[in-house]
């Protein structure tokens, strides 16, 4: 689904990432962890193709294409899904016209036929209520004046409407409470399937006790330091990130 | 520089030609002194505070005849171009006037709505003089132009609490002729004591392209009178106008617990120039104004603002947006005046501005003037670009650039659309396709 080739960025010339090598494959979920700084945010903003990250070396293939090749909305017209960190406020854009427009991009490049205002707003509601969302979001502007929460869960629920064959999620986790992150977890979950993958950046252990992942890389020093399966999170939750850090560096 | 050229403009003013009813009695002598004050202080320069961003350079050197009364064909060309903008809106009381001169009118049978052109109802009444109000010096030269000069154009009053069912459209139409041409419209509102009414006006010129030199200045002048408690909204809707020059002013005076809504929105044109005077001259009364200007490639579009606050417990409000793309150009100038005797006024101004391109540019200026001292106001300008982040959210969602584009500038317009009555829907319609157009980037 996902290989990344020893992959180098720099954001304003600055060297974030230094050779990431990494694989996922479909029907996986991966968890990407490391200290705050170790360049977690930049690879998924890297793959999601925002401006101002230049990547000088290696590549990233997603299904075999050059993924780094295309324009933001051509790889999430693909298939390719980045939950933001901080998801973005759109004052004078209504959430449900918004998500409707964003499936109705996917559907057309996909030579589907468009969805309906009432048809889009029973699959958002079937969604939403796997959520337990408050149904007002959706009359209210992109995430305008949302909690951390919402705008959280608002990103699954663009997930779980847009079903993604690849799902990045930047510290969704982050600022929930043990709730808010089951239920967050739940949706991740919806999405688990033979065909898809998620690659889950996060800061913190406790999001992979709900969302099991199959292999758990840490990243410091914009290098993937080691690789393990589930208990490799259980032992950094005891031992922190240090040592791991200074090996990055070496 | 001799006397006679530093007062010399670009009108033909010695033919001038006005219906009789105008030019007679006591309006006839408030006409000619307008005129007169029009002659000595000749066409606005650049030394002008109130054009320092805005040059009439583009019309300086021309020569502007006075427009005559356009033929049947040009009316009916014009009531066709207006009936396809405004849609199953284009019903009601209606009247079309082409460069000054008002058309045969369509007054509808609401109770107690006097409406037509203003020549004509002058000549059968002549005490209607009275509505019409001197302009004052501060208004500008151009102004006073058309206070000394205008030809015909609307009036429609409405009677002491009557309201108006449907709105009322008043259509201010410029068609070039065979020489550059001055057109010169007047309209006058008036809602007396407790009355109610919607009016919209709509500004579009016959052949809006561009010309290489401008064809027809319109110099046009609208008052407007709210009466204790009376309740107007108005609606000013300018379609884009590459050929003319388009300088307008509404001057509006609100009585008592009268209430103004006013909603300008111009789509742009080679120079457009709207100067806002608005007099809250009763206690609590009341003004709301939203304004959207859009400006392209070879645009500009200036708007004026003079809100004064004479009594205590009035409220006004404005928000003006404006988005600027190509080498478009927009001035925003925008005052507050509160006199010494207008205690707990609450006024509000604000202006933000939305460049869409490098070479786009904006001119804003907000003032307060506060003689009062237990006042609430506040007021604010900002300039700005689309946000980057929400941008490549929506096009990380799978939304073309273009079309990301389009939507965060509606949705920058929004505010000032969505607070138009339902009878000016299709205004935001105008305004959507025109927004699209500007903020499509060649590849």
């Amino acid at each position: 689904m996902l290989k990344i080739e020893n992959l180098h960025a720099t954001v304003d010339g600055k060297q974030i990432l230094r050779g990431i090598d990494l694989e996922v494959g479909a029907g996986e979920v991966h968890a990407i962890m490391g200290p705050n700084g170790s360049g977690k945010s930049t690879l998924a903003a890297v793959l999601a193709g925002r401006e101002g990250y230049e990547v000088t070396a290696g590549r990233a293939l997603y299904q075999g294409q050059d993924l780094l090749a295309l324009a933001p909305e051509d790889r999430a017209r693909q298939g390719v899904f980045l939950a933001f960190q901080y998801p973005v406020e759109i004052p004078g854009v209504g959430n449900a016209y918004f998500m409707r427009a964003a499936l109705n991009a996917l559907r057309k490049a996909r030579g589907e036929e468009e969805v309906d205002a009432i048809d889009f707003l029973e699959l958002i509601k079937s969604k939403m209520q796997l959520l337990e969302m408050n149904q007002a979001l959706l009359s209210r502007s992109v995430n305008e004046g949302f909690s951390g929460g919402e705008k959280k869960r608002n990103e699954v629920l663009q997930m779980l409407v847009l079903e993604p064959k690849l799902a990045i999620l930047d510290e969704t986790d982050s600022g929930l409470d043990i709730d808010a992150l089951r239920i967050v977890a739940r949706g991740v979950n919806a999405l688990r399937g033979p065909d898809r993958a998620t690659l889950m950046v996060t800061h913190y252990q406790r999001l992979l006790d709900y969302v099991v992942p199959d292999r758990v890389h840490v990243l410091a020093g914009g290098k993937i330091v080691r690789s393990g399966g589930r208990e490799l999170a259980l032992e950094l939750e005891k031992t922190g990130y240090g040592q791991l850090a200074g090996t990055g560096a070496r | 520089m001799t006397q006679a050229t530093a007062t010399s403009t670009p009108f033909d003013l010695d033919r001038l030609a006005a219906p009789a009813a105008l030019d007679a009695g006591a309006l006839g002598e408030r006409r000619r002194a307008a005129l007169e004050a029009f002659r000595s202080a000749g066409l606005p320069g650049p030394r002008d505070e109130a054009w320092r961003f805005t040059s009439l350079a583009p019309i300086a050197r021309g020569s502007f005849a006075p427009a005559p009364r356009p033929d049947a064909a040009t009316f009916a060309a014009v009531e066709r171009r207006a009936a396809e903008a405004l849609g199953a809106a284009w019903r009601g009381p209606r009247l079309v006037v082409v460069n000054g001169w008002a058309a045969a009118v369509d007054a509808g049978d609401a109770d107690g709505l006097t409406f037509g052109g203003l020549a004509d109802a002058l000549a059968r009444e002549p005490a209607l003089a009275d509505l019409l109000r001197d302009v004052a010096p501060e208004a500008g030269a151009l102004a006073a132009l058309n206070a000394g000069a205008f030809t015909d154009g609307a009036l429609l009053r409405v009677g002491p609490g009557a309201a108006l069912p449907d709105p009322v459209v008043v259509v201010l139409a410029t068609a070039a002729g065979d020489e550059p041409l001055l057109a010169l419209p007047r309209v006058v509102v008036a809602l007396e004591r407790g009355a109610q009414a919607t009016v919209i006006e709509l500004h579009l010129a016959l052949e809006p392209g561009a010309t290489p030199a401008p064809r027809v200045v319109h110099d046009g002048l609208t008052q407007v009178h709210v009466g204790q408690g009376a309740r107007l909204d108005l609606v000013v809707a300018q379609l884009q106008d590459d050929d003319g020059v388009r300088v307008h002013g509404h001057h509006a005076r609100v009585e008592r617990d009268g209430g103004l809504g006013l909603t300008l929105v111009q789509l742009g044109g080679r120079l457009v120039r709207e100067d806002l005077r608005l007099l809250l001259d009763g206690e609590g009364a009341e003004a709301r104004v939203g304004g959207l200007y859009l400006a392209g490639d070879g645009q500009h579009v200036d708007d004026h603002v003079w809100m004064e606050h004479a009594r205590p417990h009035g409220t006004s409000a404005q928000l003006f947006k404006g988005v600027v793309g190509g080498a478009g150009r927009a001035v925003f100038d925008g005052q507050v005046h509160v006199r010494e005797d207008a205690q707990k006024t609450s006024a509000q101004q604000t202006n933000r501005n939305l460049l869409l391109s490098p070479q786009a540019a904006v001119n804003t200026n907000p003032r307060l003037t506060i003689h009062a001292d237990d006042v609430k106001c506040s007021h604010g300008a900002t300039i700005g670009q689309l946000d980057e982040d929400a941008l490549f959210y929506l096009r990380a969602r799978g939304l073309d650039r273009d079309v990301a584009r389009a939507l965060l500038t509606r949705a920058f317009a929004a505010e000032v659309v969505d607070a138009l009555p339902a009878a000016a829907a299709w205004v935001g319609d105008l305004v959507k396709a025109r927004l699209t157009a500007l903020t499509e980037v060649p590849a």
